[in-house]
């Protein structure tokens, strides 16, 4: 098999499993038909990866005008097969939380068709090809928000984000346009760096596009209201794959931007990675903060890809993808058991009303502190790596800056390191400690699995056997010219884990209230410094009066000036059949009026006796005569 | 001579008058067939007349062809004639205006 086939196969097996879920509607045949699909072409997409000689180029004409291209390299290989291995567990896990769903084939139709498209976008080699994948997932990912689509609240999430994204998207459109402009190619292998207007303003919009999808600020907010989909969705989608599809298109753009740009990039992603860790700190909704935790990391990816370490953002896409999807699916396991077990409790997501689950689901509670401990980095976990990576690259890149306000960034990847271990460690606390001790009710195993696998893959052991220090091999084969920072490698993981170490510490000692006092600092936090208010107050009421004003002039003007117009085009119809009726057709009929009399006169002549034109001949004879011999 | 041609003359002009008058003003058949023979004859005489008049004798042997012809012609007229008369009953000629039936 040609690695290319394999791609197709990855391409097109998701989607198809889907499609065959829905048309055969069977309990039975769910796990077989999205396992089956995906579970061998896991395996071949890793086959392939592991055998890669050199990049995959099939370039393909469309429209036959325009050629399109997949490119296969290292990096999209290693990144579809993640897509697969998180959809395949994702798929596996949706048996157990959507099982008492009537509409769970309609729940897996769309899980495979996105994820199809996922790995569509990953193979993309052409601008337009990326573009038109990437607005599928977007797509994709709305249809699934929107799953509950009856409930209003949820609908309103889904259309909240994908209108948000929509926004984004034309900036990510306009950007390709520039970068076309500036080096006047479509294909992503064959840009080149360009100095200029055109290539700066094209990676503005690229910029701009990545920060809708990745859910940077100020796009983020679409994030949290996506968590009214289903866990596995958020999992999938909102935590492992789609929202990193942002920071994948910069990392395969960061060595074309130019330096200015990745300032920018930096800055974007250090605040965001703050302002989300603080929103965080005071949510009481088990996924709303799981939601912040995530855009906080894709901030630190984006930061990442600002200062230059393409690398490690990617590193950091990897394993964040590992452990936010188990994070969310024991996020999922506690809310189904709770709403099961306890039908008493109103909101099963409010973790006011958790607590003390330790005891009953004592699978859950181990992998989700081993996924909490890696996303908040400390040792022995993948986090640790990736994070820590990261801020070195930040240090580094810091001390290579002609301006003492580059330390900003790095300072305020640590902090947010900080509060991150703190609000990890308020959750771990409000959900599984505490309150009085409920008795035991197990997951079933189709719910363990998946959290498992993605707990054990949170672990040091994958990226290198000593677990204070990265080994590098992993990144190696992905990144063949991985450029390694020396300066601070022990400096900055000392610091960090001491950071985290203080939040962890304040994090578990701090009595976490189920009520706020009314103060200024906590409610900023907790409504997400009333950016949807703002949003509101901002864009959507000026745009509805716009919309209203321009309804007025519809209505009032325009309508009338048409019904004007029709009704002036009907009289003027009238005019003229009046006047073909009358005038044209009068001159015909007058015609053959006058014709007619004029042949009746006429003919009247003809009708003499035989004798009369006798005398007739012998007129006209004599005339000829006399005409002929007048002479004589 | 010259008399004899004169009044010659005038007899056919007369003659053909008054066939040509007959044919105007008769509607019988038979009538007409007279009117007819009479300015034929009105013709037969001028070709005497001038052929007297020029010398030679040929208009005079064509004037006697003319009369046999004539004679033959008259025959099958008045057969033809006859016959109409005893198929349709007619011997108005304003009425026998149609061919056949």
């Amino acid at each position: 098999l040609t690695i290319f086939v394999i791609y197709i196969l990855a391409l097109v097996l998701p989607a198809i499993g889907g499609l065959l879920n829905y048309l055969l509607k069977s309990k039975k045949a769910i796990l077989p038909l999205s396992i089956g699909g995906i579970l061998p072409t896991l395996v071949l997409v890793i086959t392939a990866a592991v055998d890669l000689q050199k990049d995959f180029y099939h370039r393909f004409l469309w429209l036959s005008e325009l050629e399109m291209g997949w490119h296969l390299d290292a990096l999209s290989l290693v990144l579809v097969a993640l897509v697969l291995f998180v959809s395949l567990l994702v798929q596996i896990f949706s048996a157990y939380y959507m099982a008492d769903d009537r509409e769970i084939y309609r729940f897996y139709f769309k899980l495979g068709f996105f994820t199809s498209a996922m790995i569509g976008l990953l193979g993309a080699d052409h601008f337009f090809l990326l573009f038109i994948f990437w607005e599928l997932v977007g797509f994709f990912s709305y249809l699934l928000i929107g799953f509950w689509f009856k409930d209003r609240e949820k609908a309103d999430a889904a259309r909240n984000a994908f209108i948000t994204n929509r926004i984004a998207d034309l900036c990510l459109i306009v950007g390709i346009f520039c970068f076309w402009i500036g080096t006047d190619t479509l294909f992503i292998s064959e840009i080149f760096i360009s100095e200029g207007f055109w290539s700066t303003a094209g990676a503005i919009g690229i910029l701009i596009g990545a920060m809708g999808k990745s859910a940077q600020f100020p796009f983020h907010t679409w994030l949290p209201k996506a968590m009214a989909g289903p866990t596995p969705v958020s999992a999938l989608i909102h935590a492992a794959t789609m929202v990193a599809v942002g920071v994948y298109l910069l990392v395969r753009m960061q060595p074309y931007m130019p330096n200015e740009v990745l300032t920018i990039v930096a800055v974007v992603g250090a605040f965001t990675a703050l302002l989300a860790a603080f929103f965080a700190l005071t949510q009481f909704d088990i996924k709303k903060i799981l939601a912040y935790s995530t855009i906080s990391q894709l901030g630190y990816m984006v930061m990442a890809v600002g200062v230059g370490s393409r690398e490690m953002a990617f590193f950091h896409l990897w394993t964040h993808a590992f452990f936010k999807a188990g994070l969310f699916l024991t996020a999922g396991i506690v809310i189904h058991q709770l709403s099961h077990h306890f039908q008493s409790i109103r909101d099963p997501q409010d973790m006011r009303n958790m607590g003390g689950l330790r005891k009953m689901l004592p699978v859950t509670f181990w992998t989700f502190t081993v996924c909490m401990l890696a996303l908040i980095g400390l040792p022995l976990f993948t986090g640790f790596f990736s994070k820590d990576g990261i801020l070195i690259a930040a240090f580094a890149w810091a001390a290579n800056q002609s301006s003492s306000l580059a330390w900003i960034i790095p300072t305020m990847g640590l902090f947010t390191a900080f509060l991150t271990a703190y609000y990890m460690i308020r959750q771990w606390k409000m959900v599984f400690f505490g309150m009085e001790e409920r008795s035991k009710h197990q997951e079933p195993i189709l719910a363990r699995i998946p959290v498992m696998i993605f707990a054990l893959g949170s672990l040091w052991i994958w990226y290198s056997w000593n677990p204070t220090g990265h080994s590098f091999q992993f990144l190696r084969y992905v990144f063949p010219d991985i450029l390694i920072h020396n300066e601070f490698g022990f400096l900055v993981p000392v610091i960090s884990v001491g950071f985290i170490i203080l939040g962890v510490f304040v994090g578990w000692r701090k009595e976490h209230g189920h009520f706020y006092p009314n103060h200024l600092v906590i409610n900023l936090s907790f409504n997400g410094f009333f950016l949807d208010r703002v949003y509101q107050q901002i864009l959507i009421t000026p745009y509805n009066k716009i919309s209203s004003a321009s309804a007025f002039i519809d209505k009032r003007i325009l309508d009338p000036a048409l019904n004007g117009l029709a009704t002036s085009t009907v009289v003027f119809s009238h005019l003229l059949h009046f006047f073909e009726k009358h005038i044209i057709d009068g001159l015909v009929n007058f015609a053959a009026y006058l014709s007619r009399t004029l042949g009746s006169i006429l003919k009247r002549q003809q009708s003499f006796s035989w004798q009369q034109q006798i005398i007739w001949l012998l007129l006209i004879i004599i005339l000829v005569f006399y005409y002929l011999f007048r002479q004589l | 001579l010259i008399e004899v041609g004169t009044y010659g003359l005038y007899l056919s002009g007369f003659l053909f008058s008054i066939g040509l008058l007959i044919i105007l003003i008769k509607k019988n058949i038979i009538f007409v067939l007279i009117g007819t023979e009479l300015m034929l004859n009105a013709a037969n005489l001028n070709l005497v007349i001038f052929s007297h008049k020029w010398g030679g004798n040929s208009g005079q042997i064509f004037a006697l062809f003319a009369v046999v012809v004539a004679a033959a012609e008259i025959a099958i007229a008045l057969a033809l004639l006859l016959n109409i008369f005893k198929l349709r009953g007619i011997s108005d000629l304003d009425k026998l205006n149609e061919l056949g039936h």
